[in-house]
């Protein structure tokens, strides 16, 4: 898959249409997208306890894409993955369960 | 596997590393809810989305130029690099420019406790990425070799795990420093 | 697990066992015993920690705190006077033994690197450097503890804040001496002396150390000395990395890897 996208840069319309299609410039975007979207939630919009849980598992789903995309766990060893994806969802978890607990 | 298990073995140390750190910063906030809140108002969102806008960007870049170098040597690759290396050098700009803010205003670490994690975690992030820099060099005068041979292209995959390590880092401390209210 | 496939030097073992003098052999016979001597101080040094640090003076994990006043720094030391002292002869004498287990690290890498080993003098000056300083840390202990009671509390304080004020702020040598590990590892482009990853994982360990360095600006919380980020994580990676180098430096050693490079050819 990597390769394809390394033949195709060479030049012409067909190394366009790939980066357009390609995961990586995809991933960004949706990247973006989400780094926009807690900007907003942080700045004040929302429920408070809403948009800071909202915040946090935004976070956390921006590093798996980071891991699976950009970092390539999708095609390397399934338990690499696994740990991956296993700490953001740990950490994730346990902060929002602080976070919800802290009272008052 | 990108890279080789020893950069995977370095990843997730540091991983666990900051995940406590997370959790040390989380768990002391709720502890003192009202003075986290308190400062917490006095942060600027726009330096720290910046930031992570700027990394994000860096990120797809050296993807982009690994791919391209996995299809041979070409200049196309080596000059994505230097792109990453430019937003990265932006980051420290960017952070510079944030600490004298945050300086100037009287927000130093002693003052309370949020600017002490604030400085610490954020301190040793930038020491990270830091070194991530002088491992993007390195990537540079890599990828402008006549023929890239296997070990290059590890060598590179490797500079490129931990440089997204730096990006996926900052992205929970954005979360929880500036957005997290 | 890659060092298994490293030993193509039964060949080489095989031919020096044969081809040479009685005289030659029983050197060689030395120096693995010597080898694995060193090696094995640096479990040593871990149990002598425990017993000197953790169970008799209680400064792993500390029972003062940087936050506590003179007054209840000069009672401690007053009311634990002699385990403290006793504790303290038993956690030099551990640090001692870092020096000794830093020659054995040096001794692995030194097969391998060349005429001009830069990097393992890197780390024999890091490591010395870093022995003598944690050696002194006791010894500032033990100052405090000396007159605790007689002096006023606040010379037995400072003398206490010094001792951890050393220990974990002091991160630099350690730090490099790591990084200089792993880096003797990684640039090995033939097949290194450990496995390739623990190159990886020796340099985390070097970062690992740094957070240390906090104990120099916080009285309190997880920077200061008794915190999970300054005192927790350095150590915790400091004990599992001098374990696991010790480990695979035996396993070196048992497998008749004494002699790779025989240095009285070269040199």
């Amino acid at each position: 898959m990597s390769t394809h996208v390394g033949s195709t840069v060479v030049k012409g319309s067909a190394a366009r249409i790939s980066v357009v299609r390609n995961p990586t410039v995809v991933s960004w975007l949706a990247l973006m997208g989400a780094t926009v979207l807690s900007w907003y939630l942080g700045e004040g919009h929302g429920a408070r306890e809403a948009a800071t849980v909202g915040v946090i598992v935004v976070a956390f789903f921006k590093v798996y894409l980071v891991g699976r995309y950009f970092m390539e766990l999708r095609e390397a060893p399934q338990i690499l993955h696994l740990l991956f994806a296993g700490w953001a969802v740990v950490v994730c978890v346990v902060l929002v369960a602080m976070y919800l607990t802290a009272g008052d | 596997m990108p890279g080789e298990i020893g950069i995977w073995v370095f990843i997730f140390g540091d991983m666990l590393v900051f995940g406590l750190f997370f959790g040390v910063f989380v768990y002391e906030r709720s502890r003192s809810v009202e003075l986290f809140e308190h400062a917490h108002e006095t942060m600027d969102l726009t330096f720290g989305a910046v930031n992570t806008l700027l990394l994000l960007t860096g990120s797809m870049f050296v993807v982009l130029g690994l791919n391209t170098l996995r299809g041979g040597a070409s200049r196309t690759g080596s000059r994505m690099i230097l792109v990453t290396l430019l937003c990265g050098a932006g980051f420290v700009l960017n952070k510079y420019l944030e600490y004298s803010d945050k300086i100037d205003a009287g927000h130093t670490p002693s003052v309370n406790s949020f600017y002490m994690y604030y400085f610490v975690f954020t301190g040793i992030h930038l020491l990270h990425l830091l070194i991530g820099m002088i491992g993007l060099v390195i990537m540079y005068r890599i990828a402008r070799k006549p023929v890239l041979e296997a070990r290059d292209i590890r060598n590179l995959e490797a500079g490129a795990c931990y440089w997204h390590l730096v990006d996926l880092l900052w992205i929970v401390l954005f979360a929880l420093l500036y957005l997290m209210r | 697990m890659s060092a298994t496939d490293v030993i193509t030097s039964p060949v080489g073992g095989e031919t020096s066992r044969n081809g040479s003098s009685p005289a030659r052999a029983e050197r060689q016979s030395m120096s693995r015993n010597s080898q694995l001597l060193v090696a094995w101080c640096g479990p040593a040094m871990v149990v002598l920690f425990v017993i000197g640090s953790v169970w008799l003076a209680r400064y792993f994990p500390p029972a003062i705190h940087p936050s506590d006043s003179p007054q209840e720094v000069a009672q401690y030391y007053r009311d634990h006077k002699d385990a403290i002292r006793v504790g303290l002869v038993f956690t030099c004498l551990a640090y001692a033994l870092m020096g000794v287990w830093g020659v054995c690290m040096a001794v692995q890498t030194r097969r391998k690197e060349g005429l001009f080993p830069v990097l393992t003098y890197v780390q024999l000056t890091c490591m010395a450097a870093g022995t003598a300083q944690i050696v002194v840390n006791c010894g500032l202990w033990a100052t405090a503890a000396f007159r605790a009671g007689d002096v006023s509390p606040e010379i037995t304080q400072a003398f206490n804040d010094a001792g951890f004020i050393i220990l974990l702020g002091t991160w630099m040598p350690f730090t490099i001496w790591a990084i200089a590990l792993g880096l003797n590892i990684l640039l090995d482009r033939t097949t290194p002396v450990f496995p390739r990853w623990t190159g990886y994982f020796s340099i985390w360990s070097g970062v690992c150390f740094m957070p240390g360095g906090t104990v120099w600006f916080f009285k309190s919380g997880p920077f200061g000395w008794t915190g999970v980020v300054c005192l927790w994580i350095p150590f915790m990676v400091f004990g599992a990395w001098v374990l696991y180098f010790s480990y695979l430096s035996m396993q070196n050693v048992k497998r008749g890897f004494v002699h790779e490079q025989d240095l009285s050819i070269v040199s």
